[in-house]
């Protein structure tokens, strides 16, 4: 398979506390993996650092073969509007504009027409069966439709890569299905490379390929969640 | 992005954001017929008839401040001036609901916002309240124009409601002013960096240092030179260029205001140390910390009363020396008309300089009422701000009077020493220009001739020739430290400083209310 993202001995600190400590991995196109690992282990770190939004201390990361650490913000944060989505736990919804403008915003930073914005909104929000929301704002929805609707926002650009940090934590076991089940089905039509990091068993039997990753450096044991599950 | 996409997310917000664009609006409103009124008075004609310049001044008001060409740029300069604590308040405005729009901004740029965009959201959210509020405020001046423009029997105008701006003029102020604040919030946020993990505030790690002292030294000694200098110049007959002595005001004056309202932060500093070091009640021990742990709140909030105080008992000081040149002038004549046996007459004072410098002290209180309500907002966002810790402080059972205890402290410990430097700094910077001591008389003489020798009178020693010699005394009186006045303006200023903290106090119960445990 055709590779997609590296990272060579990535290393972050945040002030004197080291998080990753020269980790180096590589994700094929199309592939879903799962990082995990115990917290404060590295693993949202290290989603950050292939995802441009943090830039490693040392070492290299790189999208389809093209070095992107020494890129400027600018450059990045158009790299991640393009070809990247990212989904977070919480707090990534414009709290005060409704789904559907959220959904439609990369776009509209991108400058697309509001209508032809809306119009890929309503079509996300149709496909993940949350139509009904589209004017309702986050305060109004539940977690897990919230969470559905990240979801869509991050795959209206029609992404690359989707990088997703715990983006069940904060819901309950139902909610936390039906939304992992719908970003797997798209991933898997749309051929969407995903990087999923997750603290949850269940959540990284998804994955095709476990990553884990402890103390800031890769697990040699490399016995992950899904393996305990399986073990269990 | 485009436009309408940029002016959708400037205006996105809660509650909060709509009550920030009303406010900011609002204080451009105020900016706007201050600009313009001093537009309007620089539009006034200095000539009736070109071809007879000498002949026919454009004076057709009854006010003497726009009657005379000469005062009428001063006047504008003045207006102008008024504009500092209007900004001033619409900086303190600007941080309502910071908290909200950091999270805004972070959640956009997590949606793929570069940093630029996102600079740009941030400087449209300024310049769209501001926008709106320049045009209300043009429509509020070409509506007042027409309702005050009344003419007496004379045809002569209380306000210069006859004569226009140049559009050009206006369309700068309009647009400017907006123009202006989104420069201003994109230089304000050069501390921060908006990333789609959050907002980050690089803070100052240093505690403030009393360098403040040094620009308020500049400031006074700039203006204790003024007369040193002048005086020179006449004796050497040397000539200063025109623009110097108005430069070296603006920018000692300048240096002085800047000195003393960063000097607030040093202040707040040093009295949450010594508090820290003696309180002994929680209240005050609350207020110790905060004010160490934020010091530079004290001087964002107080800037432009401070600013008003400073400029008010500058005032003060020169409506005393006016009154005391009027007093040593009247005895100074009385003493004269006693020495040379005239008619003990006494000419009436010309009380124009007087009534200017009122005038001066009416727009002190007019800013000091502007800064007034900035110190409202900012006591107001302080206690909003911290809604939930102050709620998790209630719920764990610290009574509520202790918190509003704390508030009450926080604000006045600051507003009393920072207020006394203020007014000690305006009268410091007035004294420059006007000095301590007026003194007036010595130098008319009566010479009485003796029958002998009816030209001694002309001779090069009168006395020595017999001649009899009456020299008018010299007048001199100390300028009295209008200690009435200077009362007045601290009483005022301490008094909106504790009006203000009681607003907050008004704020503080619904947000130790156990639901803003909840807040997010």
């Amino acid at each position: 398979m055709t590779q997609m993202l590296y990272g060579r001995g990535v290393v972050k600190s945040y002030g004197r506390t080291q998080a990753l400590r020269g980790v180096t991995v590589t994700v094929a196109e199309g592939e879903i993996v799962a990082v995990t690992g115990p917290s404060g282990c590295g693993k949202s770190t290290l989603l950050l650092c292939l995802a441009g939004i943090l830039r490693p201390d040392a070492g290299e990361v790189g999208y389809r073969e093209r070095r992107i650490d020494g890129w400027s913000e600018t450059a990045r944060a158009r790299l991640r509007r393009s070809d990247f989505g990212v989904l977070f736990q919480f707090g990534q919804l414009v709290t005060e504009m409704p789904a559907a403008e959220n959904i439609a915003l990369p776009l509209l930073l991108a400058g697309a027409r509001r209508r032809e914005a809306r119009t890929a909104a309503m079509t996300w929000l149709e496909r993940l069966g949350i139509a009904h929301l589209a004017d309702s704002r986050p305060g109004e929805m539940s977690g897990g439709e919230q969470q559905r609707t990240a979801l869509a926002r991050a795959l209206v650009t029609e992404p690359r890569v989707l990088f997703a940090d715990e983006p069940t934590g904060a819901l309950d076991s139902l909610a936390g299905e039906q939304v992992l089940g719908q970003l797997v089905r798209v991933a898997r039509e749309q051929q969407t490379t995903v990087v999923l990091v997750t603290h949850d068993a269940r959540v990284a039997g998804y994955a095709d390929r476990e990553i884990v990753l402890r103390d800031g450096v890769l697990d040699p044991s490399g016995l992950g969640l899904a393996g305990a599950v399986v073990a269990g | 992005m485009k436009p309408g996409t940029l002016l959708r997310l400037a205006v996105a917000g809660t509650r909060t954001d709509t009550m920030r664009i009303v406010l900011t609006a609002f204080g451009a409103v105020l900016g706007t017929l201050a600009l313009l009124s001093a537009a309007t008075v620089l539009a006034i004609p200095t000539i009736h008839d070109p071809a007879h310049p000498d002949e026919t001044p454009y004076a057709p008001y009854t006010n003497g401040l726009l009657r005379e060409p000469g005062l009428r740029p001063g006047l504008s300069i003045a207006l102008i001036l008024l504009t500092i604590p209007v900004l001033l308040f619409v900086g303190q405005c600007a941080r309502l609901g910071a908290p909200g729009r950091d999270r805004r901004l972070a959640a956009v740029r997590l949606a793929g916002a570069t940093p630029r965009q996102g600079l740009a959201i941030a400087g449209a959210e300024s310049g769209v309240a501001m926008l709106l509020g320049t045009v209300v405020g043009l429509l509020v001046y070409l509506g007042s124009r027409r309702l005050l423009d009344a003419p007496d029997a004379h045809g002569l105008r209380p306000l210069p409601t006859d004569v226009l701006p140049a559009w050009s003029a206006i369309a700068g102020i309009v647009f400017g002013l907006p123009a202006i604040a989104a420069l201003a919030t994109a230089f304000l946020l050069r501390r921060v960096a908006v990333t789609p993990l959050g907002v980050a505030r690089r803070t100052r790690t240093h505690p403030p240092r009393p360098l403040p002292g040094i620009l308020i030294v500049f400031g006074v000694v700039t203006f204790a030179m003024v007369t040193p200098v002048a005086r020179y110049t006449v004796r050497h007959h040397e000539v200063v260029p025109s623009y110097v002595l108005p430069l070296a005001l603006f920018f000692g004056g300048l240096a002085a205001t800047i000195g003393v309202v960063t000097g607030a932060g040093w202040l707040s500093f040093t009295v949450g140390r010594l508090l820290v070091r003696y309180a002994r009640r929680p209240a005050a021990l609350i207020a110790a910390r905060r004010l160490q742990a934020d010091p530079w709140h004290g001087s964002r909030a107080l800037a432009a009363l401070l600013s008003a105080a400073m400029f008010a008992a500058g005032a003060a000081w020169i409506a005393s020396y006016y009154r005391t040149e009027q007093r040593v002038d009247a005895i100074d004549q009385h003493l004269a008309n006693v020495a040379f046996g005239e008619p003990d007459v006494v000419d009436q004072a010309n009380p124009f300089y007087l009534r200017a410098v009122h005038l001066v002290g009416y727009g002190a209180l007019v800013a000091g009422l502007i800064a007034a309500a900035g110190l409202a907002v900012a006591v107001a966002n302080s206690v909003v701000e911290r809604r939930r810790a102050l709620a998790s402080l209630t719920a764990s059972g610290v009574p509520r009077g202790v918190l509003g205890r704390a508030v009450v402290w926080q604000t006045v410990a600051v507003a009393v020493p920072a207020l006394v430097v203020a007014m000690t700094t305006g009268l410091a910077l007035s004294s420059g220009v006007a000095r301590p001591t007026v003194a007036s008389g010595g130098q008319d003489s009566m010479c009485t001739a003796p029958p002998a020798d009816p030209r001694a009178c002309f001779s090069t020693d009168p006395a020595a020739h017999g001649a009899t010699m009456v020299v008018a005394p010299t007048v001199t009186e100390q300028v009295p430290i209008p200690w009435g006045e200077l009362g007045v303006i601290g009483g005022w200023g301490l008094g909106a400083t504790v009006l203000t903290a009681a607003l907050g106090l008004a704020f503080l119960r619904a947000s130790t209310a156990p639901e803003e445990l909840r807040t997010t």
